[in-house]
This record gives structure tokens, sequence and C-alpha cells, in this order.
């Protein structure tokens, strides 16, 4: 509550928008303590993000469960999601030679996240103008993510002190680890299928 | 408080309204819609008419199907009879027939299981779809009244067992069988020889056994005499009018015709409920996708064409 109250997430929230290297030093120097911070930043995404895919066209009475018991399952796959970036990142850190920093992974790309949170009221505009709405919840669904890329890059360069460049091919990492084992998954899967349709 | 401060705090609390108008907007005009489109559907309750659907061959296992969705199968059917007989809001049940009849033992355990449901006071009615014939009529005669279709393909008592004789193809092709049998009878009806006199005579009697228990159980079913039944049971087919006349059947009509008739005969209301068999959404899915991988591969046909050895069946076969 005595952290509440001295207002020092507003400056996380600050600093991870407007000044993601500072952000990360702070992380460093604090040992990764807001790491609860991140969590309910998480959260307010999943939220934001059910109500802003709920506004693009006509809901039935379900929305409410979405809302509720559905925020709650998207809320633990982002977890998930988080969990398993913060630890690829964080493997392939110490796979080319750095010190092993998972904790300030986890906290920094949980607060990146925090733009994606603008996604609602900006498609919130689009639908009381009656304009366009899904085109620009799927266009700012791609700038928000790109700030928020930009953001975690900014911050493994800087926990780090690694080139920009090369904390680009760090955070895109998982991403093309992920693609490829579920390609080869996708394969394996559709082997299989004809395989078993065959033998019918 | 420092200006950027105040600045986040107040994008903040933005924040939070969006969401909060946003999620009023969602409500008002998801009631709105709620009016104009939608009324509620009430699933039924209180006493009702189970329905019971026959389809395709009459075996005891069914098709498997290849997403292990069983279809069909006299032990799936047998079992939703159960369900319908512990069931306490059923007062008569419809039994959709479209079959051309099956296997001997697969036939009679529906007819027994109907009969024992008949016992019990349950009104049981029989819609004849496309083809009701041979143990498709069997199973219908269990009922206490039945409806048909005018084009309906029904009749044909009697029973059936079929073999092929390669014999002439076998010496064609060289080829001869090595057989180490028990008894003189162990490889009767096989493909590869003929049929002696002895082994007809024993098939026969089989048969006729078989004849026998199917005209008693439809005499028994119909409350008419074996005699009344046995100049049109030779095995001829019939269309319902036909079946009618014979006293086969009772009356002409769709499957509508054959739930009022339910509903009259149990004393039910017009509006009384009709419980017909369910699939969940996935099995539905599942079957459609089979259906689709086995129709494009042709091997449907050949699944259901395929028998190893023979066997003896109430079955119409054209």
């Amino acid at each position: 509550m005595a952290s509440f109250r001295s207002l020092k997430w507003i400056d996380y929230v600050y600093y991870i928008l407007i000044e993601p290297r500072r952000f990360a030093r702070m992380i460093i120097v604090e040992d990764a303590r807001p790491i609860w911070g991140g969590a309910l930043v998480a959260a307010a995404v999943t939220v934001c993000d059910v109500i802003a895919a709920g506004m693009l066209g006509v809901e039935s009475p379900f929305f409410y469960y979405k809302l509720t018991y559905g925020a709650i399952l998207f809320f633990i796959v982002l977890i998930v999601k988080i969990v398993v970036l913060a630890g690829l990142v964080d493997l392939l850190c110490q796979f080319i030679g750095y010190q092993g920093k998972v904790k300030e992974f986890l906290v920094l790309i949980s607060y990146a996240l925090f733009p994606q949170i603008f996604l609602l009221p900006v498609v919130s505009v689009f639908k009381v103008f009656h304009f366009a709405a899904p085109f620009f919840y799927v266009f700012f669904s791609i700038v928000f993510f790109v700030w928020t890329a930009l953001i975690v890059i900014q911050g493994i360069s800087e926990l780090h002190a690694m080139e920009f460049f090369r904390a680009v091919l760090v955070f895109l990492f998982p991403y093309a680890f992920l693609g490829i084992l579920s390609f080869l998954s996708f394969v394996l899967v559709v082997i299989l299928s004809f395989g078993y349709v065959s033998f019918l | 408080m420092d200006k950027n401060r105040k600045i986040l705090i107040s994008i903040l609390a933005l924040l939070v309204l969006s969401a909060v108008l946003a999620v009023i907007d969602i409500s008002m005009r998801m009631r709105s819609v709620q009016r104009e489109r939608f009324s509620l559907a009430v699933p039924g309750v209180g006493p009702g008419v189970g329905v019971v659907r026959i389809n395709g061959p009459i075996e005891m296992a069914g098709s498997e199907g290849g997403f292990a969705i069983s279809s069909g199968g006299s032990e799936a059917i047998i079992q939703r009879i159960a369900a319908l007989e512990a069931d306490s809001r059923i007062k008569a049940v419809v039994v959709r027939i479209n079959s051309p009849g099956g296997t001997v033992a697969a036939t009679q355990e529906i007819y027994q299981k109907l009969m024992r449901l008949r016992q019990r006071n349950v009104v049981l009615v029989a819609s004849l779809g496309d083809i009701a014939a041979s143990g498709g009529y069997y199973i219908a005669s269990a009922c206490n009244y039945i409806v048909t279709n005018q084009g309906t393909l029904t009749g044909s008592i009697g029973v059936i067992a079929v073999s092929p004789n390669l014999q002439g193809l076998f010496q064609k092709l060289g080829i001869k069988m090595n057989v180490i049998k028990s008894g003189a009878y162990k490889d009767i009806l096989s493909s590869y020889r003929d049929l002696t006199p002895e082994e007809r005579e024993l098939i026969q009697v089989l048969i006729d056994s078989s004849y026998n228990q199917f005209l008693k159980d439809v005499a028994l079913g119909r409350n008419l005499g074996i005699d009344d039944i046995r100049p049109y049971a030779d095995g001829r087919v019939m269309s319902g009018d036909m079946a009618v006349k014979y006293r086969l059947a009772d009356e002409i009509g769709s499957f509508e015709v054959a739930l009022e008739k339910a509903k009259k005969k149990a004393k039910l209301p017009e509006d009384a409920p009709v419980y017909d068999e369910q699939r969940s959404p996935l099995d539905q899915f599942l079957m459609t996708l089979e259906g689709a991988v086995l129709n494009r591969s042709g091997l449907q046909n050949r699944v259901m064409r395929y028998r190893g050895g023979y066997m003896i069946e109430y079955r119409y076969q054209p």
C-alpha cells in the first residue's frame, strides 16, 4: 500500500512509455521488484483487449462470460506467453555469453505490454464515428505490438549493454524458434492425418 | 506531485473511463438487439414422445467411424431404447425405420427390447421411411401401430443366406485350398466348392427356423394369426398401401403423422415435447468429416459391401 501511495508505479509506466532504457536501468537497481505491477499490466491489457474486440460486433450476453472467465483464461495464456518469451530470450542471451537475467526480462516484457492498453480508446473513437473500426483494430494492434517490441528491444540492449541490432535478433529469436517449431508440428500432424486416413 | 505524474494519472483515469463506457455501450446494444432478433427458446420439459432412429443395415456392432464415432449398430439402438425406458417423461416412442434389415440376432434383440417397452404400457408407433423391409419390418412389427409412407418399400418377410460359389473361377486360375477340418460341415458355404445336398438341407433347417420365428414374432406384434401373414410372407416386397391392405401396416402417413398418433394414443397434449436423439456438435463435426473422407475415397461403399464369409439375415437384397 505504501509503495502504491508513493506513486512509484506511475514512474514505471512513464519510463516504460517514454524512456525504456531508463526503465531497464531502474529494474536492475531495484532487483526486479515491480514484478507484481507487471502482472497488473498484463491483466489490464487482457481486459482492454476483450472489451475492444467486443466493440467490433454485436455481442450476446455471452460477452459477460468473456469479460470475466474468458479474461481470466486469456490472462493466464498471456502470462504463459510472457514467461516463455522471457525464458527463451534469457536462454539465448546466456548461450551467447551474457549473464542470466530472467527476472528482469519478465518485468520488462510484462511492462512493455502497456502500449496495448491504448487499443481500447483508439478503437472506441473509430467505433463512435462508425469509421472502419475492425480495420483500425487490426492496424493499431500491429502498431502497438511494434511499440511493445521496440520497448523490449531497447530494454534488452540496456540490460546487457548490447548493440541495438543484436538486441533485435535476440528479440526475434523466440518468434523464429516457436514459428519453426509450430511449422514442424503442423507438418507432422498433416503427415499423421494423411497416414491415418489412408489406413482407414 | 510533478507534472508528468499528473498527466499520466489523468491518462490512466481516461483509460478506465473509456473501458467503463465501452462496456456500457456493448451492454446497451446487446439488449436492444435481444429484443429485436432473439426469442427465448425453451427446452422441452414434461411428459412427451421419444424418438428412436434405425438407419441402414442392422448389425450388432454397427460401423465404428474412423474418428471413433460409432454409428448405428443394434447395441447403440438398444442403449437408446433403454435410455427412453428409464426416462419417466417418456409416455410414447416413435421408432423411425429406414433399413433393409440385417443380421438375425441383432434384429431379434431390438425386437425384444421394443416388446419389453410395449409390455410396460409405453405406446410404440413405427414410422417407415424409404425402406423398412425384412428385418426393418420385423422391428416395426413390435410396435402397437405402424405408419408407412405410400412409397415405402416394406414387407420382404423372409430369411436369406448368400455365399458366392467361386469353384469354377478357382479351377480356372489353378487355385486349390488346403482345408483341415474337425467335422464334415466345418467349411459349410465355403466359396471354393459346391454345396452338398446334406449341407443345403442343414442350412435350410437354419433358415426355416429363423423364418418361423420371424412369422411368430410378426403375428404376435400385429395381433394376427400366423396363417393370416403366411400368404404374403414369401419374401415379396410391397409398397405402403399394399402393406396396409394386407394388414401389415395401419395407416399411410409421414413421420409427423406418426408423432401425432403417438401423442394421441398416449393421451398427451398436441404440444407435448418430442425427445429426439441428439449428438454433440463435436460428434456432428467429426461425422461430417468422416463422411467426406469416406465418400471422397470411395471407402464407404467398400466398407459397407465387404463381408468376410456368409451370414444368415433378415435382409432385403435386390
